[in-house]
């Protein structure tokens, strides 16, 4: 079969099927069973999309059959299978023709159509495109299943169709069914041939376009792609304007029928359906009226309900006022309450603070306060009443309850005041009187003992807190208490300085014995000095002349003797013993110091009052590690020792019972005005360190001695001092005294007084210890003046000794005195340099002064002695004097290197050596006699004239010149020489050693003088050979010669 | 006053002469000796006389030293001086041999003036401490000590070297010579011989 003649038969089925198809369309749509052979015009309203020859099988078991679709395939006489499902046909192929077409107002439509006997058409059935429930593109090729209710295998002949007709019908569903049919293999194979179905597509909708352009379209396939897709919409709605046809037709209507019947027949529709209309409108009526009611009836009950809203509204709203003032009752009342509670325990600190254990006033009425432990109970129950009564309450102060409780505490505490005032003015007392009865305390005979208050410090000390109080709450009364203190202390003070200074005196006294060492104050023998110093040292030295010229040792002991009495104390002994103030000195020589110590100690109270002064001395001895005693040797030392440590005891003393008054009235504390807090805290913020503090009485004790800081506060410094003035300004005076009687007997202790009173006056130079200070500088001032005294006695002395000295040749006695008194100022000054090196320095000097003045005199007055001046009319005496005391001055202090005589030194050194040179050339005199007057002429002549007029002189001619020598023979000379030289060796004393220096002085004047004489000789008698009857070289064997005789 | 003469006079006196060269520091050992100063500045001397309270082996004595001018124009003035001493301190400076070399006139006028080899004396170098100026050897005056039969020592004044020293062993020769002698000028010292060295008061 031929490609065209296939295509005309296509044609032609194409031609059927349209008829076929839109004729019966009316009686396929309405039953299934009708089948109208109608063969109306062609296009009659629709169009055939596509159509295709399957065969198709009922896929209802799993019998697989292959099915041979093709156009001219052998009948089959089974058909109706739609109707038919239990049929015979199963398993068998029929030969169908699907077709895909659109109807005018229709929607798509799938339709299988059997081609009968005799080549008619008839549509089997048709589906909308809805039913469509899944299509499948098998694997075998050409055939689909569609799932259109039940299962159909269509087997497509040809290839292509089938590829369009799938195609086709996805397309369609895709674009006009509601429920896209379950596709089966399709999506990759429809995007296979993805042209194709456009064309396709594009052939649907062309198609459906119009009627008139279907067929044309549908031959044109490839060209005019685009636009088209529109219009299928525009299509559809021309097929709805002309629809009145298709209305028609749904009514039966034919044109060709009666409009009468029509009209009736619409009429009585009309009818119908109003009829049914009002019934519905009055069925619904009374089911609105019922409504309505029921509506009513909810409205009613709706109301109802508000009115129960609004009611529980307005209920809940006065509950909620309930609510809110149970609130806000319930805070005030907490408010309340807590106030309350504040308020109680605020009452309840004030009464805690307020409250005053009654033990506590009855401690403080009844408590005996002369036991430590009474006192300190006090001191408790004070402390807590003033804590009281000083507590503050910054809001209640004015409280008239407080006020009322205070006042009373206060009664409480003055009446506790006024026992306290009482009760110590009474123990002073008894105190002292103790003190006063202690016969222990009583100095003993020559013991230098001086206790410090040791029991009463110890006593006191407790209730120094007590008194602190007292100033606050008191002062009138701890003022009262204070001149009471004074009053009554001063009374064992005033009795045991008195035996002190006593027993000082008495040591003093003794002193007197040592006479011998009084050598170095410039006093001649039998000299009357109207000093009393000087009456001293001249009735000693009178009773001591005869051991005068013993040992110095020696007379240590002979001078005890002088004192008299077997009970003399033995000054060697009472040196060794260096403390003669601790111990009192031996009564038997050899006893032992330490045995004398405990003889004399043992008492009752010697070992309380032992370890006081080994404490108290052990202090002045650390303190004092400069004093100068400790340079001297023991006898010196014990003297200057036994005022200076007489002083120190009563410097320490003082020193000591200031800060125990001061600690004890707490007169450095300031007063805080109203009083300050309570005692022990106050003590502690004050002055941590403070011995009123929590300090034990140990280290209070301990610290008392010690120099203290100044007082800043003056009224503090007054009230002290007034104090000390009290107690102590008897006794200073006595001091003062005895220190001058003391120093009677030896003046020159005066410097060391002065070096020890320099001493502790730099020592408590700057501390609080006013008294002291003001005591130790009239104890300054005394000892200055004692000094001066000294000197000017000295000076005196000195120049006395003009009057008084008997023999006139020698070292003068205040030469050789000199050095001593040096060596007793240096010592007494023992490297001090303060204002007491100065002092003695100017002291050197005026003495110097003297002496040198006193020495000229002395000289002038021995040249002019008529007995002597008979020998040695040119002065020579005055040289000798001067060359041997200067020589002896150089030389002796020279040697003790004091920085303040050197220039003496020098002054002396050159004194001498004019002297010596002067008496070289007076002494020359008279061996040389006349020549030397001659020769001391022609000179006098060479001054006035020249050399060679000489010799006209008468006195001076060449025959007087021959005269004189022939008066000096060398044998003469010699004779002279020798009674020269005896007589220097009387001049000078064997002592000084002078001989040989004077000797080669003269030596060496007469060795120049033959030489000056004969330069004279050749120069003024030039033509004379006259020579002096002896040599140079002879006069130096007369010298040689005399040299050998001696 | 009698007291010290007598005390004086009591204990016994030696007379050190003290001889040697202008300039060799007689003075500065004496000035050393006595009072321990040493002064630089020069200033010649004629004739200076010192005593001193010394204890000599445990005995309290005299020293009396006569310092004497060492440029002395004529020799004879030394005769009489030479005749009061007991010993001599015959001193050159170890910086300058010529003062060592005159030592041999001083030796020489000495003991022919005491008409005694024996008298105590002692050779003295002074100037010790200037090493660096040293002119004389110690081994040169060690030989001339032997050859005179004396001790030598070498001394400085400056630093107190063997100051003591010398005069102490001067001292000690001159006691030990009267006591010798039994009797003399120096009769009352009976101290018994102590070896132990001197000391200064």
């Amino acid at each position: 079969m031929s490609a065209a003649a296939a295509a005309a038969a296509d044609e032609q089925l194409r031609k059927q099927l349209i008829q076929q198809l839109f004729d019966e369309t009316g009686g396929a749509g309405g039953s299934g069973g009708a089948s109208h052979d109608t063969d109306g015009p062609t296009g009659g309203g629709g169009k055939l999309l596509l159509h295709a020859r399957v065969s198709e099988e009922r896929e209802s078991r799993g019998v697989k059959d292959l099915l041979k679709v093709s156009f001219q395939s052998k009948d089959d006489d089974d058909d109706d299978d739609d109707d038919d499902k239990g049929g015979a046909g199963k398993g068998k192929l029929k030969q169908r023709i699907i077709c895909l077409s659109i109807k005018k107002g229709t929607k798509l439509r799938l339709s299988k159509v059997k081609q009968e006997r005799f080549g008619s058409l008839s549509i089997v059935k048709y589906w909308g495109l809805d039913e469509i429930r899944s299509i499948e593109n098998c694997e075998q090729e050409g055939q689909v299943l569609v799932n259109l209710g039940k299962i159909y295998r269509w087997t497509f002949e040809d290839l292509q169709r089938k590829n369009k007709f799938l195609e086709t019908l996805v397309k369609l569903c895709r674009t006009h069914t509601k429920r896209m049919p379950k596709l089966i293999n399709i999506e990759e194979e429809a995007s296979d041939d993805a042209p194709k179905q456009d064309v396709v597509g594009r052939e649907a909708t062309t198609k459906s376009q119009s009627l008139a352009a279907s067929r044309e379209l549908d031959e044109i396939e490839a060209d005019a792609p685009d636009a088209q897709d529109g219009e299928i919409a525009a299509a559809m709605d021309a097929m709805l304007q002309i629809d009145l046809g298709l209305v028609l037709s749904d009514f039966e209507w034919q044109a060709n029928g009666d409009a009468a019947a029509l009209e009736e027949r619409l009429l009585s529709e009309l009818q119908a359906l109003e009829a049914a209309n009002v019934h519905d409108i009055i069925q619904s009526e009374t089911q609105a009226n019922i409504v309505v009611n029921e509506i009513e009836q909810a409205l009613s009950e709706l109301s109802q309900i508000d009115d129960w809203l609004s009611h529980y509204t307005s209920l809940l709203d006065s509950m909620g006022q309930d609510v809110h003032q149970i609130e806000t009752q319930n805070k005030g009342m907490q408010v309340m309450s807590t106030n309350q509670r504040l308020l109680l325990s605020s009452i309840e600190k004030l009464l805690g603070s307020l409250r005053m254990p009654g033990y506590a006033l009855e401690v403080l009425k009844n408590e005996p306060l002369d036991d430590p432990n009474g006192v300190n109970e006090c001191e408790m129950a004070i402390t807590k009443l003033m804590d009281i009564i000083q507590a503050k309450f910054p809001d209640y102060g004015d409280m008239a309850a407080i006020k009322e409780r205070k006042a009373l505490l206060q009664g409480y505490a003055n009446a506790f005041a006024k026992r306290l005032c009482e009760f110590l003015s009474d123990y002073f007392q008894k105190q002292a009187e103790m003190y006063m009865q202690d016969k222990s305390r009583a100095s003993q005979k020559g013991s230098l003992k001086l206790y410090a208050h040791e029991s009463i410090e110890q006593k006191l000390f407790k209730f120094r807190n007590l008194l602190r109080w007292l100033k606050d709450i008191d002062a009138r009364g701890h003022h009262e208490l204070q001149m009471t203190y004074v009053r009554e202390i001063v009374r064992p003070y005033r009795r045991e300085i008195q035996e002190f200074i006593e027993v000082l005196k008495t040591q003093h006294t003794q002193r007197k014995a040592a006479q011998d060492e009084l050598d170095f104050v410039f006093v001649g023998q039998g000299v009357s000095v109207s000093s009393a110093a000087s009456n001293a040292i001249k009735s000693a030295i009178r009773s001591g002349t005869s051991n005068l010229t013993g040992e110095r040792s020696g007379t240590l002991s002979s001078g005890g003797g002088t004192s008299g009495g077997p009970g003399s104390t033995g000054i060697k002994q009472k040196l060794e013993s260096w403390r003669p103030y601790r111990k009192k000195t031996a009564r038997s020589d050899d006893a032992s110091s330490i045995a004398t110590g405990d003889d004399d100690e043992g008492k009752p109270s010697r070992y309380d009052l032992g370890s006081l002064k080994n404490s108290s001395i052990a202090g002045s001895m650390a303190s004092m590690d400069l004093s100068p005693e400790e340079r001297m040797t023991p006898d010196e030392a014990s003297c200057v020792q036994a005022v200076g440590h007489a002083l120190l005891k009563m410097v320490h003393i003082m020193v000591r019972e200031q800060n125990f008054i001061i600690d004890l009235f707490s007169i450095t504390k300031g007063v805080k005005g109203m009083g300050s807090g309570s005692l022990v805290s106050s003590a502690v913020e004050e002055e941590p360190m403070s011995p009123s503090g929590p300090m034990s009485l140990q280290s209070w004790q301990d610290d008392l001695g010690r120099p203290r800081e100044p007082i800043k506060d003056p009224k503090a410094q007054k009230r002290v001092q007034e104090m000390m003035e009290g107690i102590f300004e008897e006794v200073r005076e006595q001091l003062l005294a005895t220190v001058e009687s003391g120093l009677r007997h030896d003046q020159s202790y005066s410097v060391g007084m002065m070096v020890h009173i320099e001493f502790y006056s730099k020592e408590y130079a700057n501390t609080s210890h006013a008294f002291v200070i003001n005591l130790l500088e009239s104890l300054q001032k005394r000892a200055s003046t004692i000094f001066e005294k000294f000197v000017v006695d000295q000076i005196k002395a000195i120049e006395e000794t003009k009057v008084t000295l008997r023999k006139r040749g020698g070292i003068l006695p205040f030469i050789k005195t000199f050095p001593r008194f040096v060596d007793r100022m240096e010592m007494m000054l023992s490297n001090w340099d303060g204002v007491a090196r100065k002092t003695v320095d100017k002291a050197y000097s005026r003495i110097i002064k003297s002496m040198f003045e006193t020495l000229e005199a002395v000289a002038q007055q021995a040249g002019n002695d008529p007995k002597a001046a008979s020998d040695e009319k040119d002065f020579l005496n005055i040289h000798i004097l001067n060359v041997e005391n200067m020589h002896h001055f150089y030389a002796e202090v020279r040697a003790r290197k004091v920085p303040g005589l050197e220039s003496s030194v020098k002054q002396a050194k050159v004194l001498y050596d004019v002297n010596m040179e002067a008496y070289c050339k007076v002494v020359i005199r008279k061996p040389l006699g006349k020549l030397l007057e001659f020769f001391e002429g022609i000179e006098g002549l060479l001054k006035t004239g020249p050399a060679e007029e000489v010799s006209f002189h008468i006195q001076y001619s060449k025959s007087a010149l021959k005269d004189i020598i022939r008066k000096y023979p060398g044998k003469e000379v010699k004779k002279s020489l020798e009674a020269l030289y005896k007589r220097v060796d009387k001049h000078f004393t064997e002592e000084e050693g002078l001989l040989q220096v004077v000797w080669r002085g003269i030596q060496e004047e007469f060795t120049r003088q033959l030489r000056r004489y004969e330069e004279l000789i050749a120069k003024c008698y030039p033509e004379v050979s006259v020579r002096l009857d002896f040599t140079m070289d002879e006069l130096l064997g007369f010298f040689s010669e005399l040299a050998r005789d001696h | 006053m009698g007291k010290n003469q007598a005390k004086k006079t009591d204990l016994p006196l030696h007379k050190i002469i003290m001889v040697g060269s202008g300039g060799v520091g007689k003075s500065a050992l004496t000035l050393q000796y006595m009072y321990g100063d040493f002064i630089e500045e020069y200033d010649p001397t004629k004739a200076d006389s010192y005593r001193k309270k010394v204890t000599l082996d445990g005995q309290e004595s005299f020293i009396d030293i006569l310092d004497t001018a060492g440029q002395e124009e004529y020799a004879a003035i030394r005769d009489n001086y030479y005749r009061s001493g007991e010993g001599f301190l015959c001193v050159f400076s170890l910086c300058e041999q010529e003062s060592f070399q005159h030592t041999q006139e001083f030796r020489d006028q000495i003991c022919r003036v005491l008409d005694d080899e024996k008298v105590p004396f002692i050779l003295v170098g002074n100037k010790a401490d200037l090493t660096s100026d040293r002119q004389v050897s110690t081994r040169e005056g060690e030989l001339k000590a032997k050859e005179w039969g004396c001790p030598y020592m070498e001394t400085s004044a400056k630093t107190r070297q063997n100051v003591d020293e010398a005069f102490c062993k001067l001292m000690r020769s001159i006691r030990d010579r009267k006591e010798a002698k039994g009797g003399g000028k120096a009769g009352a010292s009976k101290a018994p011989k102590k070896k132990s060295s001197c000391m200064l008061l």
